[in-house]
């Protein structure tokens, strides 16, 4: 006759052989991974002795109150304002074409130089020189590009 | 050749099916197209209005706008996209994107991959509260109203698909929301936590629980940093394409440590299909898919909820054995050693004979083969059985001697596409809840009719167009009846049963007796109804009937089973689509282990044990010579104890102590037992007799496969690393065998499979390629080939036709006048079998705690008890002890007792007993009466406030989404806006 038990006897381990057991576990995963367990010695050597190691250590203790911190600093106005600016301008410089970027920046580095040069001479410049140099095709492309700019700017400032 | 459309689709001319709807397209020819709303299942929701098209110069929406001849569509015009886009900012206005730090965030979010593809950058209306709480009342899922795009989907599916009718939108109010029986709390309402409504949400307003801080990496984060979190995000107003790349990426982190895994639910015999989420061994949600062949998105409140089992600290984690009064932990040799030594010992001494094996409905097939193969190939007996004994053999029965297939005659899609379904001794929204979905929309939305015929009123009596209350046990004599006036009427199917039915002249001589009268006399049925029963079968294109325990669990069982069947033959409702034979199996694999052979007299394939020829097959196959007399079924083996024939057991995953009939008695014979083996998950009371316990594993931690109640193999995969000590139950098996000198060697449940197909011509053409990933194979053809609905080349018999089954009536047992009380039992949604699994969930026990004894109004007023008043039920054979519960889904002087419950106190089976069905054993768990005696008056009622049974349903035919168009400040988007009927473009038989 085989009367119903309820009770389960667990075999309890000893401390000691709870020990034993986790440490045999872990040595057969040591010899197995000999390579990378050397590499990654030495890695935390380095880090310990410029005492990164040692400065982590404490940051990733704080992480919560570290994380607050810094994302309560992220929220203030200033912060997100710089961020939206940031990113606006990132986005406005996205859209310009590249090509037209180089042309112009070239265009500006020469009239720099012509400009040197005009300093160098030092000779003033009267209203009639002005009407004359419109004619100068070099001078009229500059100011059509600089009348264009101003036009698609106030475009912009429309919206 | 159907007809055909030409349409220009962006500039291409296309040939189109005609009836085709522009999305359904686009989808077909993986046509990138937004859209939110839209599910294949539900048809056009019509709510979020992304999917919209320029159409002949109109806006339309392409879910709902079937395309026409010369029709000119552009998918993504200028005027097509501001559409979407429109459409798509009044959806971020009620949708806050926070997704690296939300849950639902794991490559699945419709809203998020929606916005993300249509390019959104910005949107116009900022994200607003709704001004609503979150609802986290419910103890498996919460509602976040402020995450809520309002597109309805839940309610489409809570109304019209799972058909609980719970959900709705108040279109009305100054500010939407979804609404639980129009304004209760999640927890208060008529919800049956189904979790379908999670399924299809397309965000993160509707989440499981236990995803909630759980699924990804930053989601965890206490509410006092994630706010912030949140404004900053907010503030800095980053382009929505960078916050989408982030948030991508830390989806494809959690990728690697969620591990999603197929498997098939193990909580009835549906066979639901779905994927587990995991991780480590914790279980994160189940996510059901259109893939799965059964239930699509579909699921029930176990399938969904029910895994906490699994993770229980009660798991039996390693062999344990006998020694005085405890048992102790040993090493699986220790454990193997002593079972082979026992069991070899038994057997030398007094033969194999004095051996037993139950196998189970609940372990894979491949364990199931395994198991009648230990018994017959290493221990020399047919003595194994399983747990069909208990419930659906007499249905299997009926149906051989009839058409020669002991399964269902076709599918789910089927029963659903029946013109009328007849439900007999069967609760599906209990019992089989996917199933009775399918019933129950099919009913809402199609015209499908239904009958129902039951002791009990059950939810889909209240459904039913005809619900009727028969005597306890005498369904036969009604359904004779049924069938004799619809010849006598001549609406029977003369000609199908001239061509593909035997033993006619018979059968109208067996059936003349059963005139209305006397049938109306035999079973309390009016003349009335039985006629009206017999019209609508007559009026229906195509009849399903659908029976369960309230007929097998009679001794005319397996009688009633052939009257079934022979109403079908008579009226023409075999040999094809959308009408049939429907036992529904209540477990994952009852059918499978049957089909596997685990039964007295057969091999695997239901070859006979007693063929000569059969049985050189396999002894080749086995090398061993084999036993040709049929072995001991679950009932005789326990007799044999008592005869001090059978001396050892062994016994898996059954806790046959409180599932046979008349526990008591069940009890006494596993402790007369020399040596009881059972292998198992828990310490169950059936384990608690045993000599060893060998612990195997459920189905998360293994693979194989299980077989369903329409004959559907499907594989499982496995999700979890096995727990502790234990071990897939093929893999402990073999163990035993090997521990026996034999030298099985099964490296994967697949080449189990193949041996077994490999001997079984059902199975010929079935193998694990074959079950790729929610890839199916339902059995049913003697050339092994995949046969969803059966007999369409003839029955299985040798000259093809069919047999009116000629077995007679056996009206119930009879009980001395003391027991007054007919007992009535089963199962109700929340639970399964005797709850050792759904009992380790916390939130099943919270919603369903205990079980209790229905008493019909009339009789509780007769007898002075009332809601919570404990009362003590006797029988001839025992006593439990519970508390009442009024309620008028009993009549009179029946009472009924849910079978959940594995209490010396409060299980069912300590009443029943006694009377078996005359052909098969099953026992007549239903042919029980009772006395009742009150012992205290007052008590606290056993089913919470909150149980659903509680509320009251709301329902509304779907969404009802021109209730949004006729509101004053909705501006439409597309030209036209015209409600799609709920249920038209069902594609139920496509």
């Amino acid at each position: 006759m085989a009367q119903p038990i309820k009770i389960i006897k667990k075999v309890e381990l000893t401390e000691e052989q709870q020990k034993a057991q986790s440490l045999e576990s872990l040595l057969s995963e040591v010899a197995q991974n000999k390579d990378s367990l050397l590499d990654t010695l030495q890695l935390l050597q380095e880090l310990h002795k410029s005492g990164i190691l040692d400065a982590m250590n404490s940051l990733v203790k704080a992480k919560e109150q570290v994380a607050k911190i810094a994302v309560g600093q992220m929220t203030r106005e200033p912060v997100t304002n710089l961020i939206n600016n940031a990113m606006a301008a990132g986005g406005a410089l996205t859209t310009l074409d590249p090509e037209m970027t180089k042309k112009l920046m070239n265009g500006v580095a020469n009239g720099l130089e012509k400009a040197e040069q005009g300093l160098q001479s030092n000779s003033k410049v009267g209203i009639l020189d002005l009407l004359k140099v419109l004619n100068d095709p070099d001078i009229n492309r500059a100011i059509g590009f600089g009348l264009n700019l101003l036009k698609g700017v106030g475009e912009g400032l429309k919206d | 050749m159907s007809e055909k459309v030409n349409v220009f689709i962006n500039g291409t001319a296309r040939e189109i099916e005609a009836g085709t709807r522009i999305l359904d397209y686009l989808i077909s020819q993986d046509i990138q197209h937004p859209h939110v709303c839209y599910s294949e299942i539900l048809g056009p929701v019509q709510s979020c209005d992304t999917c919209m098209c320029e159409v002949n110069g109109t806006i339309m929406r392409a879910c709902s706008t079937v395309m026409e001849e010369g029709m000119n569509i552009l998918t993504a015009s200028e005027v097509a996209k501001k559409a979407q886009e429109e459409a798509m900012d009044r959806i971020l206005e009620n949708h806050l994107l926070y997704c690296t730090v939300c849950d639902n965030n794991n490559g699945n979010c419709r809203v998020h991959n929606t916005a993300e593809m249509m390019g959104v950058q910005h949107q116009t209306r900022p994200h607003r509260s709704k001004g609503y709480e979150v609802d986290m009342s419910h103890p498996f899922y919460r509602y976040d109203p402020d995450q809520c795009i309002l597109c309805g989907r839940c309610v489409e599916t809570c109304q019209d698909l799972q058909v609980n009718e719970t959900l709705m939108i108040d279109w009305e109010s100054q500010q939407p929301r979804v609404l639980w029986d129009g304004g209760k709390s999640i927890n208060e309402s008529s919800c049956v936590s189904c979790g379908q409504c999670v399924t299809v949400c397309p965000c993160n307003a509707l989440m499981e629980k236990s995803m909630l801080g759980n699924a990804g990496f930053m989601t965890g984060i206490e509410d006092d940093l994630l706010t912030p979190m949140i404004d900053l995000v907010k503030a800095v107003e980053p382009d929505y394409q960078t916050i989408f790349a982030v948030s991508e990426v830390e989806a494809a982190m959690r990728d690697t440590r969620i591990k999603k895994t197929k498997t098939v639910c193990t909580f009835c015999g549906v066979g639901c299909s779905f994927e587990v989420w995991t991780k480590d061994h914790e279980i994160l949600k189940i996510e059901p898919s259109e893939n799965a062949p059964v239930n699509s998105v579909s699921t029930c409140v176990k399938g969904k909820f029910g895994w906490d089992f699994v993770n229980s600290k009660e798991r039996i984690t390693t062999p344990l054995i006998r020694k005085g009064d405890v048992f102790v932990e040993a090493s699986w040799d220790e454990a193997l050693d002593l079972v082979a030594e026992k069991l070899g010992g038994i057997k030398d001494t007094y033969g194999s004979d004095a051996l037993g094996f139950i196998a189970s409905s609940k372990i894979t097939n491949e364990e199931n083969y395994l198991i009648q193969k230990l018994s017959r190939q290493v221990f020399g007996t047919n003595n194994v059985d399983n747990c069909s004994r208990y419930c659906q053999s007499p249905a299997s029965w009926g149906l051989q001697q009839t058409g020669g297939i002991g399964g269902d005659s076709a599918t789910i899609q089927d029963i659903a596409g029946a013109g009328l379904v007849i439900l007999v001794g069967c609760a599906p929204a209990e019992g089989h809840p996917v199933l009775a979905t399918r019933i129950k929309r099919a009913h809402k939305l199609h015209g499908q009719k239904l009958i129902t015929i039951d002791v009990r009123k059950h939810e889909m009596a209240d459904r039913a167009d005809l619900f009727v209350r028969p005597r306890q046990g005498t369904d036969y004599v009604w359904l004779s009846a049924v069938t004799k006036y619809i010849i006598d009427q001549g609406w029977h199917d003369e000609e199908f049963i001239q061509k593909h039915v035997n033993h006619y002249d018979e059968f109208l001589n067996m059936i003349a007796p059963y005139t209305l009268e006397e049938a109306e006399r035999m079973t309390g049925i009016s003349q009335e109804a039985l006629i009206q029963i017999a019209e609508m079968i007559h009026d229906a294109d195509g009849t399903a009937i659908c029976w369960g325990m309230g007929v097998t669990q009679n001794i005319a069982g397996s009688h009633t089973s052939v009257a079934i069947a022979n109403l079908l033959l008579a009226t023409g409702n075999m040999m094809r689509r959308n009408a049939g034979a429907f036992p529904l199996r209540g477990h994952n694999n009852v059918q499978g282990a049957a089909d596997m052979g685990t039964m007295p007299n057969i091999f695997p394939g239901y070859q006979q044990v007693a063929s000569d020829e059969v049985r050189t097959k396999f002894e080749k196959a086995y090398g061993v010579t084999l036993p040709a007399k049929p072995g001991l079924d679950n009932i005789e083996m326990l007799e044999a104890i008592d005869k001090g024939e059978l001396k050892g057991m062994y016994i898996v995953g059954e806790d046959m102590a409180w599932v046979d009939a008349d526990s008591n008695h069940t009890q006494a014979m596993l402790a007369k037992l020399d040596f009881l083996v059972v292998q198992e998950i828990f310490l169950t009371t059936t384990a608690q007799f045993a000599d060893v316990i060998l612990p195997g594993v459920p189905s998360l931690e293994k693979e194989g496969t299980f077989t369903n109640t329409e004959r559907r193999v499907q594989r499982l995969y496995q999700a979890l690393e096995t727990t502790g000590d234990s071990k897939p139950d093929w893999w402990i098996l073999q163990q035993v065998a090997n521990h026996m000198g034999f030298n099985w060697n099964y490296t994967h449940p697949s080449e189990i499979f193949s041996e077994m197909a490999s001997l079984t011509p059902f199975f010929k053409h079935c193998n694990y390629n074959v079950l790729e990933g929610w890839n199916s194979f339902t059995w049913g053809s003697p050339d092994g080939t995949d046969t969803p609905v059966l007999y369409l080349d003839g029955f299985n018999f040798p000259d093809k036709k069919a047999r009116f089954g000629l077995f007679d009536y056996v009206p119930p047992v009879e009980f001395p006048d003391e027991f007054d009380l007919a007992l009535d039992n089963g199962r109700l949604l929340e639970h399964f079998h005797e709850g050792n699994l759904t009992h380790k969930s916390e939130g099943l026990q919270y919603k369903f705690p205990k079980v209790f004894v229905e008493v019909s109004p009339e009789l509780a007023k007769e007898r002075g008890v009332k809601d919570g008043t404990i009362v003590r039920l006797v029988s001839p054979y025992g006593a439990i002890r519970l508390p009442v519960l009024v309620t008028d889904r009993v009549e009179g002087k029946t009472v009924y007792v849910p079978m959940h419950s594995s209490s010396h106190e409060s299980a069912v089976n300590l009443l029943t007993g006694g009377a078996v069905d005359v052909v098969t054993h099953t026992p007549a768990y239903k042919q029980t009466k009772v006395r009742m005696e009150v012992l205290e008056i007052d008590g606290e009622n056993p089913l919470p406030r909150f149980n659903p049974r509680n509320a009251t349903r709301t329902p509304q035919m779907g969404l009802e989404i021109y209730r949004k168009w006729e509101r004053g400040d909705y501006v439409p988007i597309s030209s036209v806006n015209e409600q799609v009927k709920p249920g038209l473009y069902d594609r139920r038989n496509a």
